[in-house]
């Protein structure tokens, strides 16, 4: 594709910051874990080997970025959308040789590269915790649940800032809107006593079917993707 | 409202040359914003080869025309090509082979010169290097400045490189000289002349500046309020448009004599200022030949003069103002 690296490094350059506070933000909160006083285990001998070092280290930075990522996901979604049209840069590329859809390829590719970087290596620490004293690995994997609820969310926080983007011009509204809607709506519902939609059944729900809702979470989301998407290709700057 | 211009040629209504021949052809173009008419049914024609400059006042519809073509916009109804294509479905091909000067360049404002035309390269299929470094040479863009702290003069300039440095066979331009220095217009001017003679382009410009079109220009196109009122020839309009000025005993015929068609009049006691349309023909000596009538003088106009009656007239009434 003729101009595809070019595409990919603005995308790359337009969302770097956002990227380096994130990252930004994991490393202070893994120094701030790593700040606490920690009690080496007796099994241990009183002693934290490097193992073990590298297992928590790990086990805390998946954790963190899996969450961080619920919040830097949306804004770069939110941002290559919505921001090209807000700071006016969609204009000059606009007059451009290139077709809209191969923009939009060089969006995802950032995006999908971002959302692997964070999540590949929640996968990738299990197998480092095998002799670790302080992190259990079967700990770790039954944590792995949770972790997958986080990620749902925020496939489906993206989604949403992927299709606002689409359609409004602020980057901002895009991302606290993609972040905020998908826990009002719930909370609305359940204030409103909608049938079957109390917090109880809500909850067990999510916890007890077998990944139903999320499977239905996801198909949303892929309908928030494809919608965003549409949207994006036919607009005119 | 059909204009057909061909350079050096005679203008008028002789019949409009196969759409494929003209580097731009619009037909019946009518563009709307909600209620909003921007365009309305404009028909353009503009051979290639010409350099044609587009004026209007503001809001009068000529980035609407410019982004039309670049099918950065849908019409309302007419057609429209651009080099043989049509800019909505055929919109990377015609891309590749037109350069697109916007007022100001909206590039990422943190990209440096070099990395605009870096990005600008790695898009087009055609890049002509040692053109775009001599050009980068001869306006003195800082290549690594950063875009957000280059000044306007700088980013047009910058723009300018951008769409000529890949040998557009059709190059727009959209006010790029509003609000520049007279030193850096010139140097716009200047590239955009001295690259033409080696490249046989068309160029479309809008501008407000009627020195720049009448200077580069070989014909002229005028909207106002979203119509085309004129199109032709930058020397026939200079050499069509008259002022006349002339003592009047009784009161002028109303409507004038067929044959006298004015974009406006101005009264100041006996005396009447005419402004001809058209005072090559036999119009000033039907107005000699009316009665009580005195020609008094009769006087070119600067393109900004004839300009400002076009706007002041766009339909095309007479337009009479009193002075006492």
């Amino acid at each position: 594709m003729n101009g595809f690296d070019q595409l990919v490094w603005r995308e790359w350059r337009r969302s770097r910051t956002i990227l380096f506070v994130a990252l930004g933000i994991i490393v202070a909160l893994l120094l701030l874990v790593f700040s606490q006083p920690q009690t080496p285990p007796e099994a241990a001998g009183g002693k934290i080997s490097v193992v073990d070092r590298m297992a928590v280290v790990g086990y805390f930075a998946t954790w963190i970025a899996v969450h961080v990522s619920v919040f830097l996901l949306p804004m770069i979604a939110a941002n290559s959308l919505a921001g090209e049209r807000a700071d006016r840069s969609a204009e000059f590329i606009a007059p451009l040789p290139v077709s809209r859809s191969v923009r939009l390829v060089a969006k995802v590719v950032l995006l999908a590269a971002v959302a692997i970087a964070l999540w590949a290596p929640v996968l990738l620490v299990a197998p480092l915790l095998g002799n670790s004293q302080l992190v259990k690995a079967d700990d770790y994997r039954s944590g792995l649940g949770l972790l997958g609820m986080v990620a749902t969310f925020t496939l489906l926080a993206t989604a949403l800032a992927w299709l606002l983007a689409a359609w409004v011009e602020s980057p901002v509204i895009a991302a606290l809107g993609a972040i905020a809607i998908p826990v009002a709506v719930p909370w609305v519902m359940f204030s409103l006593q909608v049938p079957f939609l109390a917090p109880a059944s809500f909850f067990s729900f999510w916890i007890d079917s077998e990944g139903i809702p999320q499977t239905l979470t996801l198909l949303v989301a892929t309908a928030f993707f494809a919608a965003g998407s549409g949207l994006y290709v036919r607009r005119l700057e | 409202m059909n204009a057909t211009f061909a350079p050096h040629a005679q203008v008028g209504p002789a019949a409009p040359a196969p759409p494929s021949a003209q580097a731009i052809s619009m037909h019946g173009v009518t563009k709307r914003f909600g209620t909003t008419v921007a365009l309305d049914d404009v028909s353009l024609s503009i051979p290639p080869g010409s350099i044609c400059g587009l004026v209007g006042p503001n809001g009068a519809g000529k980035t609407t025309l410019v982004r039309l073509l670049l099918g950065l916009e849908r019409p309302a109804a007419g057609t429209i090509g651009v080099l043989g294509l049509d800019p909505l479905c055929d919109a990377l091909a015609l891309r590749e082979r037109v350069g697109y000067v916007p007022d100001t360049l909206h590039a990422d404002r943190w990209m440096t010169g070099a990395e605009v035309l870096r990005f600008c390269r790695g898009l087009r299929r055609r890049w002509n290097a040692p053109l775009a470094a001599s050009l980068v040479d001869r306006l003195g863009i800082p290549l690594k400045t950063r875009v957000g702290n280059l000044s306007r003069g700088t980013l047009v300039k910058l723009g300018l490189v951008a769409a000529v440095a890949p040998e557009p066979e059709l190059l727009l331009l959209d006010e790029p000289m509003a609000g520049l220095d007279p030193l850096a217009r010139e140097e716009v001017v200047e590239t955009v002349i001295a690259a033409a003679p080696e490249r046989p382009w068309t160029v479309l410009f809008s501008s407000h500046s009627l020195d720049d079109v009448q200077r580069l220009a070989d014909s002229i196109a005028v909207v106002v309020a979203g119509r085309l009122v004129h199109h032709g020839a930058t020397d026939d309009l200079l050499a069509a448009v008259r002022r006349v000025r002339m003592r009047v005993d009784d009161a002028l015929p109303r409507p004038l004599p067929a044959g006298i068609d004015v974009y406006g009049s101005q009264r100041s006691g006996r005396e009447w200022t005419l402004v001809l349309r058209d005072g090559s023909g036999g119009a000033i000596e039907r107005l000699r030949g009316l009665p009580g009538v005195e020609i008094l003088g009769v006087d070119p106009l600067s393109l900004e003069e004839i300009f400002k009656h076009m706007a002041r007239a766009p339909s095309g009434r007479n337009e009479e103002r009193s002075q006492s």
